[in-house]
């Protein structure tokens, strides 16, 4: 938007210490540089909180949010099998997102706290 | 032409339209939440949420076509979300001040 990313691309790749691989890694169309590469990560953090929340006791899991979480996981899944092209490793990233949705579910389940607000 | 929509590949028969449509049960869990007690509200979920909207909303204007309707679903969502998160900090910033002007005994 003000063209401060691509600037910092161009600085950080004209440092002469970089192999060869690295540089075609850095100035790709879905290098780190770029939203196409931070997407998929945010995704995953979605996941990752899920597990770190975890240990935390089921009050602070808000049984909408994970019901939403579940159900978008689970949908995400089948369209990722049905877009061109089929990316794996958002199959992946939002299928765990649905794992991990429904076991904080189920979590709430156990203790009787499901519909608890 | 609504029939022809309701049969057409990214139709509500597929899962290309109800994918996009679960999206915005986000932004409407943030708002069904607007008066959650904060010691429920978990800090880590609520700043992964907003990241995530937050590049969502960047993503939507650079994939070709662009989806402004995304975009204003992901902008909702980092709102609504990013408000749930600073019900939560300010709350653990009031317990934290309670806490240290407690008078010790």
């Amino acid at each position: 938007m003000f063209g401060i990313v691509p600037k910092m691309q161009q600085y950080v790749c004209a440092w002469n210490f970089w192999p060869a691989f690295m540089k075609r890694f850095l100035m790709s169309e879905k290098g780190p540089f770029t939203i196409f590469f931070w997407t998929p990560l945010a995704k995953w953090g979605i996941s990752i909180a899920n597990i770190g929340d975890m240990r935390k006791p089921v009050e602070q899991v808000n049984t909408l949010q994970q019901c939403v979480i579940a159900w978008t996981g689970l949908l995400f899944t089948r369209w990722c099998f049905i877009i061109t092209p089929r990316v794996y490793s958002l199959v992946i990233c939002n299928f765990c997102m649905a794992q991990t949705g429904l076991y904080q579910l189920y979590r709430k389940h156990q203790q009787g706290k499901l519909f608890a607000r | 032409m609504f029939w022809t929509w309701v049969h057409s590949s990214t139709g509500p028969k597929t899962t290309h339209f109800w994918a996009p449509v679960c999206n915005w049960f986000f932004p409407i869990q943030a708002l069904y939440d607007w008066n959650r007690d904060p010691a429920k509200i978990s800090k880590e979920m609520q700043c992964v949420l907003v990241c995530y909207s937050s590049l969502f909303m960047r993503w939507a204007l650079r994939i070709s076509p662009q989806s402004y309707i995304l975009f204003c679903m992901h902008l909702f969502n980092a709102t609504l979300q990013g408000r749930l998160l600073i019900k939560r900090l300010t709350w653990e910033s009031s317990q934290q001040k309670a806490i240290e002007d407690k008078p010790t005994n």
